[in-house]
């Protein structure tokens, strides 16, 4: 990665006068490094239940918004014309705050649950994406262009989940105290799909800066959440990033 | 930790052996080891060695620091716990704790599994390892923790590679232990310590309750384990002789006394609604009172039930007849004579009791009767009311009161089987015949049951079994009907006075007077006007002079037509021994003439109290219109009367030295105009109208 940040840094000093005869779209391949922000993730929730003090209780936990800074590295090939082929990889890592809400039967009475309520922090999300993408690339003037490209995202998630809550009672049991929240990581892999556009402004024939704006999208079941049920997560989300291009 | 505790006692260490794997085994799958004890307390000679072998092994990669702590109690002092590891792989258990100050070693504690060459090298991956878990426990089992390969020991000194997780399924949440080679379950533990405790029984009633209970050798038995006291239920399984047996003390309880259940749903009713009445009762003071249990200090409480079937109690005769018909508790009973409960269970459906043409099914089934069984253990804890007449009386009626009480805590109001009103005993005395009632007696109405609701009602029964001990549970319906007046309010029948009560939103209120009242201001020998006065002092304490509280207690006292002391005329004098004195009183009003007699010294003397007509002598028994001769610490006497009348009123000294005594008496009257008249001491001779200086007569 630095190599490559390197290499377009000594590019862009290298040429700094643009051939303003050349097109963009002739370009045989290109490369973007861009720092970027996901606008919002999905939060997510999982309800579970067990048997406890002869009586049916149940387990909530919810994974509120976090907010992530994106690093997205692609490159691809121009194929036919103006069309071309790209990989794209998006990585991002943010911690999101959970709260954990359960139901606990009480052990004297039927149907006088005690509810027990806590905040649960450092659950981690990392995410690492990659994408494949069939582009499309417009000239919009002498130095600048706009691409379009979509297709499908192979996604790797690590989250952290919330898998029991812990809590503290005494005699005469009519209230329960939230003590903790039991976690643990789990991974998935997951399939999904990825559309964004490029604007790409050139100061020299093989450099230039650009923006991004991009949606992805895949579903993952993660193992052993709450009392050790899978629970459904949603990755990728949209991205907006700003950086270097580099064209050859 | 079993085997920590194990380490802990025994003061040795073990040599290790190592031996190969049996035949049949690939030798590096299993391994049969003698586990290394380590205990070095302060001072040991080996406590150096050992603090030298966990540091060697925690250099080595063989214990792995799991936690370090810091003993509040002991600041300077820093406990540490290693797990043992093979080959990175946890020995499951396989601990050592080391406790230090400012590293020197204090103590070593631990156990260890020495010279492992397990491989460490499953065939299952954790993923099939996962499944395998997962199916242990049904389908819709789920694991709680990820699987981990660990090494176990299992029975015979055997160590073998596993996967373990925690999986919930089946109920209940388990540690299982599989083979990390075949998948085969090898071991596996509850990982729920409460389950266990809580089963789920049907009561009397039909109605589904929880149950702490214990298990024990495979089976649940009823001993609470979730409540600060020893709750305990036996089940006598309908064998009289040993009921008797423990109840008189002449053998201990044993573990095969106690009631049991093989998968903790509970199907005997006597069993389920005493172990689990009983335990409301005991929240119930706490709760409201803040109580620690019958005796304050959360001393054991025994059940006992099934002392005789419903069948059975079909051949029982004379006062056998009360291990079937009836619920008391017993202060001395029961072995070391620290108390026990007892339930009967009743009669079979269909039969009836003929004097009050009611069934009786299992008493345990009432929980006001089982509130009202334990709370007479709170009064003997207490006030400890003497058990004869008035005290007597009161010492009832405080139980029936608080049985309604724990009633209306727990049940919805209202006059159906399982809810809560003012009826003793109706969730299981069933009226059969026509006309019969169900329930023993009412807080409400009293007298519809029979009993008085106005202090000029009071039956002066004899006291006697017979007389049931001076009709303490029939003259209860006076102060349950104060009780009962001074929350919801009403009129009384007799007098006609209304009494605006607490209402039953603030019912708390009167629950907790009468609470403070009965177990710390009465003292044992009170009477209804004591009663009075401590409730209506306990009213104030808790809830302000003047207050409501107070205006309903004190209405409701004057309802039932138990005065005020400052209306009642008292006099002292004393009697020689062997003698009696005679005094003449003048009623001044219509009504229920009222004499407390006490006297000082109870010990050496015993006074008895006569009442007669004039120039008639108590000597004479036709004279006699009512005696109080009992052995109690006081007598008391009661008869209705008119105003003008004039009666004698004789004090005689049975036994003892010379005795200064006391006599508190008045008139109450059941009118609306006045609570109570003072009676006129005459001073007659009885021998001689108007002999104004001699008030006595000698026998």
């Amino acid at each position: 990665m630095k190599a490559i940040a390197l290499a377009v840094f000594i590019g862009f000093l290298s040429a700094p006068q643009a051939d303003a005869q050349s097109s963009l779209a002739n370009s045989r391949g290109f490369v973007s490094v861009n720092g970027g922000y996901r606008v919002t993730t999905s939060p997510f929730d999982q309800t579970s239940s067990r048997r406890e003090n002869a009586e049916d209780g149940s387990v909530s936990a919810t994974y509120g918004l976090g907010k992530a800074a994106t690093l997205d590295v692609a490159g691809g090939a121009r194929l036919w014309r103006q069309f071309g082929l790209g990989v794209g990889i998006t990585r991002l890592s943010f911690s999101s705050p959970g709260s954990v809400n359960a139901s606990v039967p009480h052990p004297i009475f039927f149907n006088r649950p005690r509810s027990v309520n806590g905040d649960v922090a450092g659950l981690e999300r990392q995410e690492l994406a990659v994408h494949v993408q069939a582009r499309g690339t417009f000239p919009i003037s002498r130095r600048a262009d706009v691409s379009v490209y979509g297709g499908p995202s192979f996604f790797q998630v690590n989250q952290g989940l919330i898998t029991d809550v812990s809590y503290s009672e005494t005699y005469p049991y009519d209230t329960a105290q939230f003590a903790g929240a039991r976690t643990t990581n789990a991974n998935a892999t997951t399939i999904g799909f990825n559309v964004g556009s490029d604007f790409a402004y050139f100061f020299s024939r093989n450099a230039g800066i650009g923006a991004t704006i991009q949606f992805s999208r895949g579903t993952a079941d993660l193992q052993g959440g709450l009392l050790g049920a899978p629970v459904r997560i949603s990755a990728g989300g949209p991205d907006v990033g700003a950086g270097l291009r580099l064209r050859f | 930790m079993r085997r920590i505790s194990i380490a802990v006692s025994v003061v040795c260490v073990a040599l290790a052996v190592t031996s190969r794997a049996p035949a049949g085994q690939s030798p590096n799958q299993r391994q049969v080891s003698t586990l290394q004890t380590i205990n070095a307390a302060t001072a040991s000679p080996d406590l150096l060695t050992w603090d030298r072998f966990v540091t060697d092994e925690v250099r080595v990669g063989s214990l792995r620091l799991r936690s370090q702590t810091t003993d509040p109690a002991l600041p300077q002092r820093t406990v540490e716990r290693f797990e043992q590891r093979h080959e990175g792989v946890r020995v499951w258990g396989a601990e050592v704790v080391r406790d230090s100050e400012r590293g020197l070693p204090i103590s070593i504690f631990g156990l260890v599994v020495p010279e492992l060459s397990l491989s460490v090298q499953p065939s299952l991956s954790p993923e099939a390892a996962r499944q395998m878990l997962k199916s242990r426990d049904g389908d819709e089992a789920v694991l709680l923790s990820s699987p981990e390969l660990v090494i176990v020991g299992l029975d015979g000194g055997v160590y073998q590679l596993a996967y373990s997780a925690a999986v919930a399924g089946n109920g209940s949440v388990s540690r299982i232990f599989i083979d990390a080679y075949t998948g085969a379950e090898l071991i596996r533990y509850s990982e729920v310590q409460t389950e266990g405790a809580i089963g789920t029984g049907t009561g009397v009633l039909g109605d589904r309750k929880k149950l702490s209970v214990d298990l024990n050798g495979g089976v649940y038995v009823a001993f609470d384990r979730l409540r600060p006291p020893i709750i305990e239920t036996f089940d006598m399984r309908g064998n009289l002789a040993r009921t008797k047996l423990l109840e008189r003390g002449q053998a201990p309880y044993t573990v095969a006394d106690l009631a049991a259940d093989a998968d903790n749903i509970w199907t005997d009713p006597a069993v389920v609604d005493a172990h689990v009445h009983v335990s409301w009762t005991y929240d119930f003071y706490f709760k409201r009172f803040g109580r620690s249990g019958l005796d304050g200090r959360n001393g054991p409480i025994d059940i006992v039930v099934n002392g005789v079937t419903q069948q059975g109690a079909l051949a029982l005769t004379g006062a056998d007849f009360n291990y079937a018909v009836n619920a008391n508790w017993c202060d001395v009973c029961g072995p070391g004579g620290r108390g026990r409960m007892f339930f009967g269970n009743g009669i079979p459906p269909g039969y009836f009791m003929t004097d009050s043409g009611r069934n009786y099914t299992y008493f345990a089934g009432a929980l006001d009767i089982a509130a009202h069984e334990l709370t007479h253990a709170v009064t003997s804890a207490t006030s400890h009311l003497i058990y004869s007449r008035e005290s007597g009386a009161l010492n009832e009626a405080f139980s029936d009161m608080m049985g309604k009480s724990v009633e209306f805590f727990y049940h919805p109001a209202g006059g159906g089987v399982g809810q809560a009103d003012y009826v003793i005993g109706k969730d299981i005395s069933r009226s059969v015949r026509p006309g019969a009632l169900n329930g023993d007696r009412s807080l409400a109405n009293p007298a519809l049951y029979g009993d008085p609701d106005h202090y000029t009602r009071y039956k002066n029964w004899p006291t006697t079994p017979g007389g049931d001990s001076g009709g303490v549970h029939t003259n209860s319906g006076i102060p349950n009907h104060v009780f009962y007046l001074a929350i919801e309010g009403g009129t009384n029948r007799t007098s006609g006075l209304s009494v605006q009560g607490v209402g039953a939103a603030n019912r708390e209120q009167i629950e907790k007077v009468f609470y403070r009242a009965f177990t710390l201001l009465l003292p044992a020998t009170s009477t209804f006007v004591t009663a009075r006065s401590a409730t209506i002092q306990a009213a104030r304490d808790l809830y302000g002079a003047g207050g409501s509280a107070e205006r309903a207690v004190t209405q409701a006292w004057n309802a039932v037509g138990v005065p005020d002391p400052t209306s009642v005329a008292n006099f002292t004098d004393t009697v020689a021994p062997r003698q009696s004195r005679t005094y003449v009183i003048t009623m001044n009003g219509a009504g229920r003439y009222q004499s407390l007699l006490t006297w000082n010294s109870i010990v050496q003397n015993d006074l008895d109290l006569y009442l007669t007509p004039v120039n008639c002598s108590f000597t004479r028994p036709a004279c006699i219109l009512d005696q109080s001769d009992s052995s109690d610490a006081f007598e008391s006497i009661s008869w209705p009367v008119r105003n003008g009348e004039r009666y004698w009123l004789t004090i005689n000294n049975f036994s003892g030295p010379a005795a200064t005594f006391l006599i508190q008496h008045f008139v109450s009257v059941s009118t609306a105009s006045t609570a109570a008249v003072v009676p006129k001491v005459g001073a007659e001779s009885t021998s001689g109208e108007s002999t104004a200086a001699n008030m006595s007569k000698s026998r």
